[in-house]
């Protein structure tokens, strides 16, 4: 019998790249004998040559493409006829299609597989299918604030449920070890841009940390970043004390792919935001801390593993959306200030406690990373108050678990802060009650506050999506004879269960 | 020898090419020679004259006198050739010197009425655009009523010698060939709605990539606004709103589809602050203003911001125009669809609903009200909206007066014996004495094959020979009579109509002014289009680029090789069909997801 073929499609950036990489080690530990190869984008190409999941890389070459279309050229046409061809004749017995792009949609199609996992096309190559959990991972952004989901987890579970140990939990793990080998030299790593300008901590706030740093502990700072960047890395120099910067190497545009990983490898943490260099140092098992603001939410992108540090600002608006132009109080940018990150790298490099005193670190939330049954989660480490958004997207969580089938408990609700006292207890039961009634009847409409409606969404979207797809006539929908109804009611009942339990454990608390 | 002669003689030894040309040259009727009141010829446009009417002669000496005089040896362009009054003094006095004429119409009447020889001796004489040799930098003098005419034109000569570094007429005369990505921009609703459907398909199938931001879905938005509140105040200030969102919705669309060329029609929701914020990305605005400038002065505020702004009437707006300090306009006159206005076969039931002796199509504008009290005698059907059902023309109003679709206006056209076209005028009682322009629904009758009777215009010459090809009144007595005379002999009917269409065909389309608009927003902006590489081939062309064994060649052996491509052409028609993709489908839609990704800079 021959082995089996499996292609795993993934054409988006490299941050992207680096949060497949747990799915390909899943489905090696799957399919231990099957050949799993991965279609993405040239530039990632030195990343996965040679990773013990993957047997072949096959790099599209994008930039290529992009210059034919440009020229006007049926080049791109004889290209991707080519691409095509080859890949047919691998013969794959399983595609993963995790990117919802109509590109990698029609290249599935053009496969003609018996097994398309993830972004599944329509019979006619037109649309394309959701399965349940890539439907459910779709009605959760539909609320953003409630989505506990990780993008790393999203792509992991696209494969069958595994019992098997992952590659992933060895490259991941660390658990508890000290990022601080007592060996020398102490190198910390900053990486100052990021994609969108809200997502980024202020230059003169990294400037500010970098010079206590120096000061503080003998050690040398590296910039890293791309050429873009450099602007970033000019001013951070600047305004250090001449003496200071000497003891900072600015690597921005400097290094290839590899060399960025080499240089990653050498030091003991990532000072950075939400970037692909942070998914990279991640996987790579470097400590990381990272400062999530704006439309960052470390929930859905944060730093993959055990052990990782988020600071996350928390103002009542966030996360805001990505795709919004200005923001009237871009405050979330100023909300972490330098200290705060001074003192979480303090603890990690000289081992001193933190100092959890929550009402010193006003509008943001210290996290830490965790491996659950499901995948990654992020603990409060500063007590807070349990809120109406925390409960529900806890909830929501579960019952993402639940509908993959996977048991196993969550963050216990005490590890998300304590049972509020006094009228905010009373409102907060209020507000979960009436939540449970509305999940019940099933409508949003009648869900009078606006944070009620809110929570709503997901399941609201996520079974109008199912009945949508229900709809479609068979013919579009190759092998697939789900019950799409079964899911919605699934999660619906999980939800009210959860909350369930919660307030009545509260309300033993509260006697 | 007459003086023609004389002149073309010279002319074929010192420029044979010209000569040529010129000898060609038909002169339509509205360009005029007549005499000033000292008995010397001078030339009339329309209803502008180039020179004096009292004095062409003196008027020209005082001009020259007027000039700054020139240094020793200093060159001298002069712009605009008319009968030569202001430019005869320099022969002595500037050399060399060249007189520029952009119109060839001009240059042949001035052959036929000016002794032309001590200028074309010396080479003197350049027309159109044959100005790329002459030395540069030199004195540029400009004859202002040919510089109203031809506003474009001067643009691209004074460029041309301002800046020595300019390269040549190659970068210059871009515009013809080369594909533009065109976003029309249509109004709410009205009378040039329509119009701006027509103008997105003839940019299509001039080879052009447009395409139409349809605001016709936001007008029941605004209706419904207007009546919100009983103070009118709220009312606008409620509709402003929406406006203003429009707008947003404007610049989002234009800044995801990335046009050259931003092409909005009369009435559309363009603001002088949305211009510039166009401009400001790049985007050149040209603004096709169909109305009169008499009745609509919303033109006060667009007219100066916009790369180019048209217009359907000439003197006295122009005037109007440069006093509010507007240097980029040019005329453009309507025209018709003539794939949408065509002669129909008509079922024996659609000529009993939609025909009469005698109809008319349109709104009821006061000055109609009054003239059609005259025709009540006649089988006559009014469509249209704007009426009132309860005045005397009541029982000829047919559908209670709802607007009639460009469908059913084309069987109404098709189905009736004569067809009124009456020009609007909120001023006038009856008929404009003094009207000009030519409203879209002369050009639509004439391409229908329909015979109308419009009333007289000034305009009405230069696009049609009256008698010939369309028949005019300028009294209700004098439509009687034509109503009574072509309703007895049909075969005058037709052959009039027929001829009509023929020049419409010819002439009148408008892929025939969008092709000439692009030149004009190209001369008002010499040299600024973007470079872009094509994106339109033939499937003839492509084919033979293709190997044999490409699968797409043998997909593309089905469709017509004279239709022209695009990736994105090809990837529409492909979205919008049925049924399972095939290879050759499915690639050519990932290359132009893969494309647009690009664009929107996703990738």
């Amino acid at each position: 019998m021959r082995a089996l073929r499996i292609l795993v499609m993934q054409l988006a950036r490299l941050g992207d790249l680096v949060q497949t990489i747990p799915l390909l080690s899943r489905l090696r530990a799957i399919y231990p004998t099957a050949r799993v190869n991965i279609l993405t984008d040239r530039i990632g190409e030195p990343l996965l040559t040679g990773h013990p999941a993957v047997d072949e890389v096959i790099p599209i070459d994008l930039a290529r493409l992009s210059h034919h279309l440009n020229q006007g050229s049926w080049m791109a046409y004889q290209q991707i006829t080519g691409l095509v061809k080859s890949l047919q004749q691998q013969r794959y017995d399983l595609v993963l299609n995790i990117n919802f792009s109509s590109l990698t949609r029609l290249l599935a199609y053009l496969l003609q597989v018996p097994q398309v996992l993830g972004y599944q096309p329509t019979a006619d190559g037109r649309g394309v299918i959701r399965s349940p959990w890539l439907t459910y991972i779709y009605a959760l952004v539909h609320a953003r604030r409630f989505n506990r989901i990780n993008l790393v987890d999203v792509f992991r579970h696209l494969a069958p449920a595994s019992s098997f140990p992952e590659l992933h939990q060895s490259l991941f793990g660390r658990e508890d070890q000290p990022p601080w080998s007592t060996s020398e030299p102490r190198l910390i790593a900053l990486q100052l841009g990021s994609r969108h300008s809200r997502r980024r901590w202020p230059v003169a706030f990294y400037a500010s940390l970098s010079q206590r740093l120096i000061q503080e502990y003998d050690l040398r700072l590296l910039l890293l970043g791309i050429k873009d960047e450099c602007p970033l890395g000019e001013a951070l120099l600047r305004a250090l004390p001449i003496a200071y910067r000497e003891r900072v190497s600015n690597l921005q545009g400097r290094t290839s792919l590899a060399e960025l990983r080499d240089w990653l490898s050498q030091v003991q943490l990532l000072v950075t935001g939400d970037t692909g260099t942070m998914h990279l140092a991640a996987y790579l098992g470097v400590p990381v801390l990272a400062l999530f603001m704006g439309p960052a939410l470390c929930f859905e992108t944060g730093p993959y593993g055990n052990g990782h540090y988020v600071l996350q600002a928390e103002p009542d608006c966030h996360p805001c959306a990505e795709a919004k132009d200005s923001c009237d109080h871009a405050g979330c940018r100023q909300m972490i200030r330098p200290e705060m990150a001074a003192a979480v790298i303090d603890h990690l490099l000289a081992g001193n406690p933190l100092s959890l005193d929550s009402a010193a670190w006003p509008g943001v939330q210290l996290y830490r990373s965790e491996i659950d049954a499901l995948g990654v989660n992020y603990r409060p480490q500063l007590a807070r108050p349990w809120t109406f958004v925390n409960l529900v997207g806890q909830a929501y969580r579960q019952a993402g678990q639940k509908l993959l089938g996977i048991d196993g408990p969550g963050l216990p609700p005490n590890s998300w802060g304590y049972l509020p006292s006094g009228s905010r207890r009373e409102m907060l039961f209020r507000k979960l009650e009436t939540f449970q009634q509305v999940l019940r009847q099933g409508n949003s409409q009648t869900a009078g506050e606006p944070e009620l409606r809110e929570a709503m969404l997901p399941l609201a979207a996520f079974q109008q999506q199912l009945r949508r797809q229900a709809q479609w006539p068979s013919s579009l929908l190759p092998n697939s004879n789900a019950d799409w109804d079964q899911y919605g009611a699934q999660v619906k009942d999980s939800l009210c269960s959860s909350l369930q339990g919660w307030l009545a454990q509260a309300k033993g608390m509260g006697k | 020898m007459s003086i023609y002669e004389k002149n073309l003689a010279i002319l074929r030894i010192t420029r044979p090419a010209l000569a040529e040309r010129l000898a060609h040259v038909v002169v339509p009727p509205h360009f005029q020679v007549v005499q000033a009141r000292n008995g010397q010829p001078i030339l009339k446009i329309g209803e502008v004259s180039l020179h004096s009417p009292y004095d062409p002669a003196v008027e020209g000496q005082r001009w020259a006198k007027a000039q700054e005089p020139l240094s020793a040896g200093e060159p001298l362009v002069i712009f605009g050739l008319g009968l030569g009054y202001h430019w005869q003094s320099f022969l002595d006095t500037a050399d060399p010197l060249y007189v520029v004429e952009p119109s060839l119409e001009v240059a042949r009447l001035a052959l036929e009425q000016v002794d032309l020889t001590p200028l074309l001796e010396r080479q003197g004489l350049r027309v159109g655009r044959d100005f790329y040799d002459l030395p540069r930098p030199a004195r540029l003098l400009v004859h202002q009523p040919t510089l109203r005419q031809q506003r474009g034109a001067y643009r691209r000569l004074e460029r041309w010698l301002a800046d020595p570094g300019q390269p040549g007429p190659a970068t210059g005369d871009a515009v013809p060939g080369r594909p533009l990505k065109i976003l029309v921009i249509s109004p709410l609703y009205g009378g040039s709605y329509p119009i701006a459907q027509y103008c997105t398909r003839a940019f299509n199938r001039l080879g052009h990539q447009a395409e139409m931001l349809d605001h016709g879905p936001f007008f029941p938005a605004y209706q419904a606004l207007e009546r919100i509140s009983r103070t009118p105040q709220h009312g606008l200030g409620l509709k402003q709103g929406l406006l203003r969102l429009i707008s947003e919705a404007i610049l989002v669309k234009a800044a995801e589809y990335q046009p050259d060329l931003v092409w909005a029609l009369a009435q559309a929701p363009l603001d002088s602050k949305l211009i510039e914020a166009l401009k400001d990305r790049g985007i050149r605005v040209a603004y096709w203003f169909v109305e009169d400038f008499r009745v609509m002065t919303y033109w006060q505020e667009l007219a100066p911001v916009v790369d180019a702004f048209l217009v359907i009437q000439e003197e006295p707006f122009y005037q109007a125009l440069e006093k509010a300090g507007v240097e980029k306009y040019a005329f453009l006159p309507l025209a018709t669809d003539p794939e949408i206005f065509r002669p129909l076969e008509l079922s024996p039931a659609e000529k009993r609903r939609f025909g009469s002796a005698l109809a008319f199509v349109g709104a009821g504008y006061l000055n109609r009200r009054q003239v059609f009290q005259g025709l009540t005698d006649f089988d006559f059907k009014i469509w249209g909206s704007d009426w009132d059902l309860k005045s005397p023309l009541g029982p000829y109003i047919q559908c209670q007066g709802a607007r009639i679709s460009p469908e059913d206006s084309v069987k109404i056209f098709n189905a009736s014996r004569i067809n009124l076209n009456l020009h609007s005028s909120p001023f006038h009682q009856g008929i404009n004495p003094e009207g000009d322009y030519l409203n879209p629904r002369v050009f639509d009758l004439a391409a229908c094959g329909a015979f109308q009777l419009v009333d007289w215009r000034g305009q009405l010459p230069r696009f049609f020979k009256p008698g010939e090809e369309i028949v005019t009144f300028t009294t209700v007595e004098e439509l009687r009579q034509q109503i009574d005379y072509y309703l007895a002999y049909p075969e005058e009917r037709e052959a009039i109509a027929c001829r009509s269409r023929e020049r419409v065909r010819r002439e009148h389309t408008y892929e025939h002014r969008l092709a000439q608009a692009l030149t004009l927003i190209e001369e008002l902006n010499p040299g600024t289009w973007p470079t872009r590489q094509p994106t339109a081939t033939t499937i003839g062309q492509l084919l033979n680029r293709l190997p044999d064994d490409s699968s797409l060649k043998s997909y593309l052996g089905h469709w017509e090789p004279t239709d022209t491509v695009s990736l994105e052409g090809l990837a529409n028609r492909i979205a919008q069909g049925q049924g399972k993709l095939s290879e050759p489908e499915a690639i050519i839609l990932f290359l132009n997801e893969f494309r647009q990704g690009l664009q929107r800079g996703q990738l």
